[in-house]
């Protein structure tokens, strides 16, 4: 919208083959919250928009007057002033239109940004949403489908200015010559008519084009990918004929797809001849009768072309709202499953230069542990990608303050399955868990610093700087210390930028021991009164775990659940639980 | 194995040819290039041309007839008349809209057509460039150049460069008509006109700058969303959720000024194109004015200037948005250019035939080293050894003893150091390499099976070979039941890589590849892992009858296949330890195959000379 040339919309409507249940959206409701989150952006632009479309009127009209000053040889100049008056004007409404829509555009995207990912990523709690799909398959929903819901409200606003416009034009056309305003209709409908129905073909057409270009690059693909079998069997001519069917079945698609776009979108300016011409036809009693004014032919001829623009407009906000009905059940997934409201929940976005960004939520009140127990823990591991469905089953775990608790056990014992389930990542099916005897309901908003903090076997880094992955936000009192004891205060030196240094995506620039060691001191840094550690074996040597665990148990009185198989691990430990099967071995 | 190092001389047509001295000459005369793949399609350029031509000059025609209409009318003309030319602008309207579509019609079809037409040779083209170059070249990458740079150069020429031609001949028709009517106000025009064009080409360049930050930017939020997707679980665990979002935020914030800063740069060039229409119409009207006053033009003349100068607005907008696609299709048309540079890098001078029927095969004091390497070795050493036509060979040796080599010397993937081989009495060297190819066969361990029917995987899609002669050949080699077995028989469509066949069914595939090509020499590397019973025994009776009759040298894993073979060849080190008739072999209980049979004739070859050594 914010480019007036830009209107062609030529999206098809991704095909989409998930099962959404797309019939509880409202559209028009989503819509109106998306565009009322800021309320003072959207009214002005509303406001901004339409005047913009709608002083075409005006200057069409000072250009009936010209014309007719033209006719009986008066003076044009004031005239002249008011045109360029009239359009520095619409210059400085579009600047302000773009002004405020473009920061209400981000600011929307943002919202339902945030919410997303913040179902996403929080620690329990109602608002909690799973991953319907890998996290690069969620990106083109945190980045297409909101920008289509954005469109659709959007749209909203370029539909009224357009119809304002229409309205206006074809009053002040009446008041000139009611016959020729009702004729500029005729072609207006016509057009709308032909559009929507050549509109299904063109998307048929478009989804004809796509298989067949899938079907020239996939055939590519697996023709240099195997090239050596056929330069070995001398068959490169029988790939290229090959190619050449698939590449001429294109052909065909490709020029019916541009055929019909240019069809339909054609059909604009051409709408605007005809209706120029219809006008003409009608006017012609006019001249006879000596009404007829030049002027009033050049206020037809301004209006009618951007008129010829309505049945498109009409037609994107119809594409707009299948695209956005698609789209909001797509952003749904990404939500809490029963409470798709909260994609569009009014959050705290702040993104203005002047708004103070700040970590939201503190953290919860510590409750210092005495014990904790498990009892009858069972939980399965229900990932869809992952063939094998492991668990726990019926696990009794007593834990007391500052003690040190390994498990052990084989491959696929269900070691990392327990730990998981105790922190509330993998839900459990029975059992409970107590916290100095209280049962903990929600268990992933419970086990969160400063009462537990979870590192697991192959620990996440971001990109950001090295005290950022620590800190999580948190203040830094702890900082130096939870460094210190990891030793990672002897890696900084060789760092360039101190505790800054930017660790690279998932943090690749750091060994995997350095990353191990960001890891625990992040999970080290508000003291917690449980640490839950997964097997570090993966990435520590045998001689820097038991310098971790030496350091640990000596500095700290966290109590600790860990799971190792090193020696050096279980001769330190309080108790050693080992697990076969998914099951505690007596 | 990987048959790697392959070279086989390229055969490029005169196109293609043409095409990559265009390149090495002058690299960046991408148009130049261009223009010579348009050439050869006279009758369709001719066509597109007349069909512009018109679909430039009907805007002009519109103004004409309004002005037409105000003057008549002025002067009194009939209603009849006006009737008339009212009625010729409707029909104008359908016309220009049915231009429009011809326009778009006639250019696609001949921009697809010349692309097709690219397409195929580059294909070609890689086809038949060396290892080398594959081996640097992931497919993808040579998909996205032969397809995807194509592709925008298909949309250059029918979405750019029809559009660009139709508003050319607008702009001059239109100083032409205006010229006509008075000289002086049509200079003054053309002055304009050249300097709007100008003025609405260049914004667009400026704007490239701010748009790809504002890309950047995007980029980073959507990383970030990524990565703390990705990194869910931890977040989760250590209430880092609210960070999270915090510095989502503030990615957020970073894409909403670099939108602003795009945006403010879209008003300003939005703002300039604008004034200059403006500035246009407002000086005309001025002039229009003037004129009238004097009496030297008419109503309708100063209605038609004031229409002129406002007719070309629309189509240099619209170029002036596609410039991008003028850069997107420079580029492929360049990296176009750089990939038909490519040479293969083998000779191919060769072209004496090769005598039909069977081919028998010798090697005269063979050695082969590779010199690029870091050390030196000599993979094969001295060896010398015939087979006679139609008898076989099995080859034994561990890995890295010289048997990949001694293969690739034979297919003339390597050149030998030193010795020669020859084929039916020829040397490799006076032959053809696309004879050499007709002739002989190879079957690799690591068979290639594309995402297609089991027919296209058994012709490699060569539509000359019809489902008799695919059936005939299954059934030679007793696999006819096996297909047919398939859900779809020949017709089943196997997965990405030949998803749902195992390394034994692929090698059943290869095997029949190679018979329906009927090869006079065949190279077997038989399949090293395990398989199951059942296809074990179809593999072996289908080489058996592959085989049957022809010159082959099998490398062997199973000590059951080289049984059945007339020579058997022992390489270590590059060197024969042992050669000779397997008869005899297996009689001399001193001989190492002899040592290797007692070990079990069913253990893999490359276990038991491990056992033996």
């Amino acid at each position: 919208m914010t480019d007036q040339t830009n209107t062609a919309q030529t999206n098809t409507g991704q095909t989409n083959t998930e099962q959404l249940n797309t019939g509880q959206i409202r559209p028009v409701a989503n819509g109106w919250r998306t565009g009322s989150f800021r309320p003072r952006l959207w009214t002005w632009s509303w406001f901004l928009w339409t005047a913009f479309f709608m002083l075409p009127l005006a200057s069409g009209w000072i250009l009936k007057l010209v014309f007719d000053r033209l006719e009986t040889n008066e003076s044009v100049n004031g005239l002249l002033v008011a045109i360029g008056v009239t359009e520095v004007v619409r210059w400085i409404i579009f600047g302000a239109g773009v002004y405020f829509v473009v920061r209400w555009w981000v600011a929307a995207l943002s919202m339902m940004r945030t919410n997303m990912l913040f179902a996403q990523t929080v620690s329990g709690g109602p608002k909690a949403g799973k991953l319907p799909g890998s996290p690069a398959e969620s990106i083109t929903r945190f980045n297409d489908d909101t920008r289509d819901t954005v469109l659709w409200t959007d749209s909203w606003v370029d539909g009224a200015g357009n119809l304002l416009y229409a309205f206006g034009a074809l009053a002040i056309m009446s008041t000139i010559n009611r016959g020729a305003a009702l004729v500029v209709i005729v072609p207006l409908v016509v057009v709308t008519i032909i559009a929507r129905k050549l509109t299904p073909r063109l998307y048929a057409a478009r989804s004809a084009d796509r298989k067949a270009g899938s079907q020239v690059s996939s055939f590519l693909g697996e023709v240099f990918s195997g090239q050596l079998a056929f330069r070995l069997a001398g068959r490169e001519e029988a790939a290229v004929k090959r190619l050449e069917r698939y590449t001429s079945v294109r052909h065909k698609t490709a020029v019916r797809d541009t055929v019909l776009q240019q069809a339909i979108e054609g059909i604009a300016s051409s709408t605007g001849d005809i209706t120029i011409g219809l006008t003409l036809l009608v006017l012609v009693p006019s001249v006879r009768s000596g009404e007829f004014s030049v002027g009033d032919l050049a206020l037809f001829v301004a209006y009618a072309v951007p008129l010829g623009e309505l049945p498109r407009y009409v037609a994107r906000l119809i594409t707009s709202r299948e695209q956005a009905i698609v789209s909001y059940g797509r952003l749904g997934q990404l939500v809490a499953p029963d409470r798709p409201d909260d994609l569009l929940e009014h959050n705290e976005v702040t993104i203005e230069p002047n708004d103070t960004m700040r970590r939201r939520d503190p953290d919860p009140d510590r409750v210092p542990l005495v014990h904790l127990n498990v009892r009858g823990l069972t939980a399965r591991y229900t990932d869809a990608a992952s063939v094998q469905t492991g668990g726990v089953s019926d696990i009794d775990l007593d834990v007391t303050a500052g003690s040190f608790t390994i498990i052990t056990g084989g491959v696929g014992a269900g070691k990392t399955t327990l730990l998981r389930a105790i922190v509330g990542l993998i839900p459990i099916s029975e059992g409970s868990v107590t916290w100095n005897d209280e049962p903990i309901d929600d268990l992933a908003a419970w086990f969160v610093p400063p009462n537990c903090a979870h590192l697991p076997q192959i620990p996440r880094l971001f990109s950001e700087s090295l005290a950022d992955n620590v800190l999580l936000g948190r203040d830094d009192h702890n900082l130096a210390s939870v460094l210190d004891l990891t030793s990672l205060s002897y890696d900084l030196g060789a760092m360039p930028d101190d505790i800054d240094t930017m660790v690279g995506a998932r943090g690749l620039r750091l060994s995997g021991g350095q990353a191990q060691r960001v890891a625990t001191a992040r999970s080290l840094l508000t003291t917690p009164e449980l640490l839950i550690v997964d097997d570090l074996s993966s990435a520590l040597d045998v001689a820097t775990e038991r310098e971790l665990w030496l350091q640990l148990r000596k500095t700290t009185s966290t109590t600790i659940i860990a799971v190792s198989h090193r020696r050096l691990a279980i001769d330190q430990a309080d108790q050693v639980i080992t697990l076969e099967a998914g099951r505690i071995l007596q | 194995m990987g048959w790697d190092q392959y070279c086989s001389a390229s055969a490029p047509n005169d196109r293609v040819r043409s095409l990559a001295m265009e390149s090495r000459s002058r690299s960046s005369n991408h148009w130049r290039a261009l223009f010579d793949l348009i050439t050869p399609h006279r009758a369709r350029v001719t066509a597109i041309s007349a069909v512009l031509a018109v679909a430039g000059i009907l805007p002009l025609v519109g103004p004409l007839l309004i002005a037409k209409f105000i003057d008549d009318a002025a002067n009194g003309a009939t209603s009849a008349h006006l009737l008339w030319l009212a009625g010729i602008y409707v029909a104008l309207g359908v016309s220009r809209q049915l231009m429009a579509v011809a326009v778009a019609w006639t250019a696609a079809d001949l921009s697809w057509r010349v692309t097709n037409e690219l397409r195929s040779d580059l294909t070609r083209h890689v086809l038949h460039l060396d290892l080398g170059f594959h081996r640097a070249t992931s497919p993808g990458e040579l998909v996205s150049r032969v397809d995807g740079d194509v592709t925008a150069l298909s949309e250059f020429i029918s979405q750019f460069a029809a559009k660009a031609v139709a508003a050319g001949v607008t702009l001059v028709g239109l100083i032409a008509v205006v010229m006509w009517r008075d000289w002086r106000i049509g200079l003054g025009l053309a002055v304009y006109l050249a300097i709007a064009t100008a003025t609405m080409l260049s914004l667009r360049d400026r704007a490239v700058d701010e748009a790809a930050t504002e890309q950047a930017a995007t980029g980073r939020m959507l990383g970030e969303i990524e990565e703390r997707l990705a990194g869910a679980d931890d977040l989760r665990s250590n209430g880092g959720g609210s960070h999270a979002v915090a510095t989502f935020q503030k990615a957020s914030a970073a894409v909403l000024r670099s939108s602003l800063a795009r945006e403010r740069q879209g008003v300003a060039l939005w703002i300039i194109s604008n004034a200059v229409f403006i500035i246009g119409g407002l000086v005309i009207l001025a002039v229009d004015a003037a004129l009238l006053s004097r009496g030297s033009i008419t109503l309708g003349t100063a209605y038609l200037l004031f229409q002129y100068t406002q007719i070309l607005r629309e189509p240099l907008g619209r170029l002036a948005d596609e410039t991008e696609r003028v850069q997107r299709a420079a580029g492929g048309m360049s990296r176009t250019l750089q990939l038909l540079a490519e040479t293969s890098s083998i000779s191919n001078e060769g072209s004496t035939p090769l005598p039909t029927g069977a081919l028998g095969v010798e090697l005269s004091d063979v050695c082969f080293e590779y010199r690029d390497e870091e050390n030196p070795a000599r993979v094969v050493d001295n060896l010398t050894l015939s087979i006679a036509p139609g008898n076989s060979l099995g080859v034994l040796g561990r890995t890295g003893s010289g048997k990949t080599t001694l293969a690739r010397l034979l297919l003339r993937l390597v050149e030998p150091t030193s010795g020669t081989i020859s084929f039916g009495g020829v040397s490799l060297h006076d032959v053809e390499v696309a004879e050499l190819r007709s002739r002989i066969g190879v079957v690799s361990q690591d068979v290639h099976l594309f995402e297609a029917s089991i027919h296209d995987n058994l012709t490699l899609f060569d539509e000359t070979i019809d489902a008799s002669a695919v059936r005939a050949a299954l059934n030679e080699l007793g696999l006819l039941d096996w297909v047919s077995a398939m859900p779809q028989g020949v017709e089943t469509k196997l997965g990405p890589g030949g998803a749902g066949l195992s390394a034994g069914e692929s090698q059943l595939i290869a095997l029949t590849r190679l018979f329906l090509r009927s090869p006079d020499f065949v190279l077997l590397d038989e399949a090293s892992s395990r398989v199951d019973p059942t296809t074990e025994a179809r593999v072996t009776k289908a080489i058996d009858r592959l085989i049957d009759g022809r010159t082959a040298v099998v490398i062997a894993h199973r000590l059951s296949t080289v049984e059945r073979l007339d020579q058997i060849l022992v390489l270590e080190d590059g060197r024969a330890v042992e050669h000779g008739a397997t008869e005899a072999l297996s009689a001399d209980t001193n001989s190492r195959y002899a040592r290797l049979l007692a070990l079990g004739a069913d253990i893999a070859v490359d276990e038991a000379v491990v056992a033996y050594d």
